[in-house]
């Protein structure tokens, strides 16, 4: 099925590119790339009753195109260190007997170890008619796909969401060069991805990963899993071709099962984007 | 353009520090909240319980009572420990982040003062006429008829371990048996154990079978999940194998063992393994200490649980300290009897 999803959004995503092509004089197309910094948060109680805290670094790429509709294809990168926010670092001894017999301490250290998030992103919307020119709103719906994972000494966490997300965005045009906008989505439907119940993905058949989904996959609904996706960005045109773009990202995500897990986070991103067809 | 981005730059800032109004309240560090959460954790997740015929229930009754808010860290060591003693689990361990309080281990492991039954030295020294190999294990020949493996644990890829076997059997092609050290072997991945017990096994078969808790009851576990050996085809080691044991062969050293006895051609010879088959898991305590869980039951192809008793050898030899320190190895001489 995914299989089939997966070559639906392309077909589209390719029908949308011929499509632009044909009325090329007033299709917008553009690439983006940007990079900033982030800020996470979280409680994950199925892992640890520690809240834990990450400082990360995104890069993201992306590609726009819009004409009568806008259709965006975006992919994110999150690397940073994630520790727990009372214990800066902690030491433990574990002792165990070598080979001649002597008991060996070994020093576990706990503290700040590596968290990468990845994101895939692709969003389709239909323009709102409204009475002023300089107002474009646009709503539709997005394909989301987050993954998250984190090992500490004491705790693994790990977190894959792909969802459907109702969305709307705003665009302002405050002046020729300067441009505000906004956009919130929400989490319909999907699949949520957790560590089975037992905190070990062993199956007797697959490898960790392949245990994890196959254990730890549940479907999910507003009921269970509640999420908000919002940013809002100022930009401005750097000539004829190239934009400049400051944005502020943040979601808050609360999942009700296995003990729960509650996150947010905060982005500050820097992104250029180029345009490939017509003035920005 | 700057006074937008300072905006978005307080924005960023005022919600980056939102725990109060975003996250639920972190669990309190208080004594008696550290201990309840322990209790509760391996109430929910414990494998053990069953098999072992634990009332975790009535254990809350007595070692509840020893904590108070007032408590200090050495009290709350006291009471956890105390109630961790019962499960007799070598998975099961305690490590304080206070260094006046000892790491803490469940079963006969953290009761054993000294592990001078064996020393990989003295074999390489006093055994082996020809090593093989001594990067990542010590391997080798006891003259030229048989062959001689030490694994220290089983964490490697099983590619690594595809290696390893294809050299261990060219330089063993030889000799009339093998003896598989696997005395003070941490463990480390079933998928590892099955593996290397794939090289000694000529038909399918289940090795052995586990399950994970998964939900709240004490009987609440998955379906059985299996194990099977699948042969090597063509990469198969044939003639007679001693496999040595000790109390230290733990973890997935005991479920190579396992798998190991699903082969006709095998004897296992030592001391009775340590009996902690299941996965464990880490966690974690709001004061910051480690502890481990046993989330599993692992049986045998029978259905037979040696989890909290070891593994008992075919051949029970208990080496002498003193025999060891000299240089005699009893577990390993008996071994080489078998296989002459």
């Amino acid at each position: 099925m995914v299989r089939k999803l997966s070559l639906t959004i392309f077909t589209l995503f390719v029908f949308q590119l011929c499509s632009a092509q044909e009325g090329s004089m007033l299709a917008q197309k553009e690439l983006r790339f940007g990079t900033g910094f982030g800020h996470l948060r979280m409680l994950d109680r199925q892992v640890s009753p520690l809240i834990y805290q990450s400082n990360l670094l995104p890069v993201e790429v992306g590609f726009a195109v819009e004409k009568k509709h806008r259709l965006e294809l975006d992919f994110g990168l999150n690397i940073g260190g994630n520790r727990s926010r009372n214990f800066a670092e902690r030491t433990v001894v574990r002792s165990t007997p070598d080979n001649e017999g002597n008991l060996k301490d070994s020093l576990i250290l706990i503290g700040n170890v590596p968290i990468i998030q990845q994101a895939f992103n692709f969003h389709y919307y239909w323009k709102v008619p409204t009475a002023s020119k300089d107002l474009t709103l646009l709503a539709g719906f997005g394909l989301r796909e987050f993954f998250s994972i984190s090992f500490s000494p004491t705790a693994i966490f790990v977190i894959n969401e792909v969802s459907l997300n109702p969305a709307v965005q705003a665009r302002y045009q405050w002046s020729d060069d300067v441009r505000i906008s906004a956009s919130l989505s929400v989490p319909l439907t999907g699949i949520m991805v957790r560590l089975p119940y037992a905190n070990d993905p062993a199956d007797g058949k697959h490898g960790n990963f392949g245990a994890v989904y196959s254990m730890g996959t549940r479907l999910f609904s507003p009921l269970n899993y509640q999420k908000v996706n919002f940013r809002a960005a100022y930009s401005r045109s750097l000539g004829e071709r190239w934009r400049f773009e400051a944005g502020y990202q943040f979601y808050w995500l609360k999942y009700q099962e296995k003990g729960g897990v509650t996150a947010y986070q905060n982005n500050l991103q820097f992104t250029f984007s180029k345009s490939l067809g017509a003035r920005q | 353009m700057i006074k937008s981005i300072s905006f978005l730059i307080l924005v960023f800032l005022a919600f980056s520090s939102c725990d109060r109004m975003l996250l639920p309240e972190e669990s309190s560090n208080d004594p008696v909240n550290n201990f309840e959460l322990l209790w509760n954790q391996y109430d929910q997740q414990y494998g053990g319980f069953e098999v072992k015929g634990i009332n975790w229930d009535s254990l809350y009754g007595i070692y509840r009572p020893m904590v108070s808010e007032e408590s200090t860290d050495a009290q709350l060591y006291a009471a956890i420990t105390g109630l961790l003693a019962h499960l007799n689990d070598n998975h099961v361990f305690l490590f304080p982040t206070d260094p006046q309080l000892e790491p803490y281990t469940s079963g006969i492991l953290g009761r054993m003062e000294t592990f001078t039954d064996f020393s990989l030295e003295g074999v390489r020294q006093n055994y082996l006429t020809e090593v093989v190999s001594e990067k990542s294990i010590l391997s080798g020949l006891i003259d030229t008829e048989i062959g001689y493996v030490h694994f220290g644990n089983f964490n490697e890829s099983t590619g690594a371990y595809q290696k390893t076997m294809a050299e261990l059997l060219d330089k063993f092609s030889q000799t009339k048996g093998m003896i598989i050290d696997i005395r003070n072997n941490e463990g480390g991945g079933d998928q590892a154990s099955v593996f290397l017990a794939e090289y000694f096994t000529f038909v399918e078969k289940l090795a052995f079978r586990f399950r994970l808790r998964n939900g709240p009851a004490h009987n609440d576990f998955t379906e059985w999940a299996d194990y099977n050996l699948l042969p090597h085809a063509g990469e198969q080691y044939e003639n007679d194998v001693v496999i040595l044991t000790n109390r230290f062969t733990i973890s997935a050293a005991e479920t190579f063992v396992l798998a190991m006895k699903r082969n006709e051609q095998v004897t296992v010879v030592g001391d009775t393994t340590s009996g902690a088959f299941s996965d464990v898991i880490r966690r974690e305590l709001p004061n910051g200490w480690a502890y481990g869980v046993s989330v599993g039951d692992w049986r045998d192809f029978e259905g037979t649980s040696f989890e909290g008793i070891g593994f008992p050898p075919d051949v029970v030899v208990q080496n002498d300290s003193l025999d060891v320190a000299n240089g005699f190895d009893e577990a390993l001489e008996e071994a080489m009897g078998l296989l002459r």
